[in-house]
């Protein structure tokens, strides 16, 4: 595999909650993300997933643990450096209605970046705007335009915009096409994919829909209440999953094939909220539908290899050293 | 022979006034629900879909809304020449509807038994009776009998512990469990018809699956009859055995689910199935649907789909489509079928 990008080294968010008691939404995250692929982040709300996307930029400042981007760690940079780093490491959010200023113009939302990093001025410029809305297949001619002349898809493409005239090398895409109808969303998927190939980008997804990973990543994460529980490539996870909540997960996708019947196998009888982890053992334990044993309630089970880069953490699923 | 329908709605069109001018919003919509139909309405925003379903109650806001042609049939009797205490009526006794945001669909600064007992009251018309109490049961009385009704029915739809949590705030419960409680209410009367839009959209997917079980059971226990509005072609795979696709205003496609998944006829339906990335689809060939939706203050005349489709011929332009069986109980709306399905190999080729 190709020379790692963004190393996470054992990252922890924790916010205090009032008295003793704190929120850990990421609590030990470690993860390595190579260049040039893509990287899907799976969870279900209240992960931690979008916590994690935003401490990689230092946009949400961590506990403790380290990034590393391009052999640099981020913690160590002053404000200045760090403005320098974040030209390489763009974000596209989730909500192309909201996450767009609607009194600028579509050249003042692509040209901000620019202006910020005080990259370019004048007739050149411009240029650099119309020659992004051709790269995200928009009309060069609405430039004056406002984001409420756009459709969804059309606004996303000028969020993309936006994160890419800085030439970024890495993209993290928080949820880019949930606001939008499936039909918008192939076409806003395929131009992610055509992107990446064309300006040799490394992408982290974070989303909560396993197919879109399927279609897009080549290696996936999925998190359970601010851990990584389970990773791999796409053919290990989707093939082979070996984590309780993986398998639970990916039996409650419904199939669009009216034959498969999903419904009548039930995996999991509750849900994040209310199934709760008293801090002790697994953290998946109370909901974990498989037959458990005494460490389950005891010791929190560490992500371990089980072969080829397939990362596990669960008591139940032997390691290379066959625990 | 075939029994009459619960809901049928013809030729109905709907607009909304608004200061832009007039939204067309349903240009000619036909739906049948049959009693103890569990039916998926599909289609994207803006699609109709939702004020569709919310005309059977009348769910809709008057003005901006009105109706210039059409009508709603159910149970027998013209919902859109109904007014005042008849739709009162009609919406607690016989109809069901459970909205998509959990979070909004109770009222934050009332407890769970205060809402459920208030909707139980109503559904049977009790909640604003005369405060005289000679041999009818008192308010209280009929208060603590709705309260234990409210339990049970917290207990059937899987609310834990329902004795005590019926005495929580909406916050102090999870998205899940909130739509449990919403879905509680919408049966509490027994109705015929439930209409559920998109019921699981603001839930994860292991959520999702527990809420969809929930109203299969529901189906089979009190001999209900489903509209479920939904985006998610995958939840109508699983639960409903009719599907109708909505595009612009336009039921333009129905069939039993499996006609309408496993050979779909409509262009528009063939798109958006090519659209949703499934388990083998490779990296970059996933279709999509080229274009955006029409604005609905000026849409396409004839078929709205045209702008889109890759079939369009001259005639799309200006009329609307036959409405055409292009097998035992599949309908589509596409002149390419009108001339029995000569030219279809082109279309399905």
């Amino acid at each position: 595999m190709s020379e790692v990008i963004l190393r996470l080294h054992n990252l922890y968010k924790v916010y205090p909650a009032g008295g003793n008691h704190a929120v850990r939404a990421v609590d030990g995250v470690s993860l390595d993300i190579c260049a040039g692929e893509s990287f899907g982040l799976v969870g279900e709300s209240g992960s931690g997933k979008s916590t994690l996307a935003r401490l990689i930029p230092r946009l949400v400042e961590p506990t403790s643990g380290d990034i590393i981007f391009a052999g640099q760690s981020l913690l160590d940079l002053t404000e200045r450096e760090l403005r320098k780093v974040r030209e390489q490491i763009q974000i596209v959010f989730q909500n192309p209605y909201s996450s767009l200023n609607p009194r600028m113009t579509v050249r003042q939302l692509i040209a901000e970046p620019l202006l910020v990093h005080r990259r370019l001025a004048g007739a050149a410029l411009d240029e650099r705007v119309r020659e992004m809305m051709r790269l995200v297949g928009l009309n060069p001619e609405h430039t004056n335009r406002f984001p409420h002349e756009f459709s969804g898809g059309q606004r996303q493409r000028i969020g993309i915009a936006r994160a890419l005239v800085l030439e970024p090398t890495l993209l993290l895409l928080d949820e880019p096409t949930s606001a939008l109808d499936v039909s918008v969303q192939a076409q806003i998927l395929n131009l992610l994919i055509d992107l990446q190939a064309r300006l040799r980008l490394t992408y982290l997804l974070i989303t909560h829909d396993l197919s879109i990973v399927r279609y897009m990543c080549d290696r996936v994460a999925l998190m359970y209440l601010g851990r990584i529980v389970e990773q791999g490539s796409i053919a290990q996870v989707f093939d082979h999953p070996q984590h309780p909540y993986t398998r639970a997960l990916l039996a409650d996708v419904p199939s669009t094939d009216p034959d498969q019947r999903m419904l009548e196998h039930v995996v999991l009888e509750t849900d994040i909220t209310t199934a709760a982890w008293s801090g002790r053992g697994c953290r998946f334990s109370p909901r974990c539908p498989a037959a458990q044993v005494a460490a389950c309630q005891t010791i929190d089970p560490p992500l371990r290899d089980i072969g080829a880069g397939h990362r596990v953490a669960c008591h139940l699923v032997g390691g290379r050293e066959g625990v | 022979m075939v029994a009459q329908p619960l809901v049928a709605i013809r030729d109905l069109y709907a607009e909304f006034v608004t200061i832009d001018g007039v939204a067309r919003v349903l240009n000619g919509v036909n739906l049948t629900v049959q009693k103890g139909d569990l039916l998926g309405l599909v289609g994207e925003t803006g699609c109709g879909k939702s004020v569709t379903a919310m005309t059977i109650p009348r769910l809709l806001p008057e003005p901006p809304t009105r109706y210039p042609r059409g009508e709603v049939w159910f149970r027998g009797e013209n919902v859109l020449e109904k007014t005042g205490r008849a739709l009162r009526e009609l919406r607690a006794r016989h109809i069901g509807v459970i909205l998509q945001d959990p979070m909004t669909g109770l009222n934050p600064v009332f407890t769970v038994e205060q809402q459920m007992v208030d909707a139980i009251l109503s559904r049977r018309g009790e909640l604003d009776a005369r405060p005289f109490t000679g041999w009818l049961p008192s308010n209280r009385q009929r208060r603590q009998e709705a309260r234990r009704h409210a339990i049970q029915l917290l207990h059937r739809v899987g609310v834990p512990e329902p004795e005590r949590r019926i005495r929580a705030y909406p916050h102090e419960y999870s998205g899940g469990m909130r739509q449990r409680v919403l879905i509680a209410m919408a049966v509490a009367g027994r109705p015929e018809l439930l209409i559920a839009d998109e019921p699981t959209t603001a839930v994860d997917v292991s959520v999702q699956a527990q809420i969809l079980r929930l109203i299969v059971s529901l189906v089979r226990e009190i001999d209900l009859t489903v509209l479920l509005i939904t985006h998610n072609i995958g939840v109508v795979a699983q639960l409903c055995q009719r599907t109708a696709v909505m595009y612009a205003g336009n039921v333009v496609e129905s069939g039993s689910t499996r006609q309408i998944l496993r050979s779909p006829r409509h262009p528009y339906t063939r798109g958006l199935l090519r659209a949703i990335p499934t388990d083998g689809v490779l990296r970059g060939s996933l279709e999509g649907i080229p274009g955006s939706v029409p604005s609905l203050l000026d849409p396409p005349p004839g078929c709205r789909f045209h702008p889109r489709c890759a079939h369009a011929r001259a005639e799309c332009t200006a009329a609307l489509p036959p409405w055409i069986e292009v097998a035992p109980g599949h309908y589509v709306a596409c002149v390419l079928y009108a001339d029995g399905g000569a030219s279809t190999a082109e279309l399905l080729r």
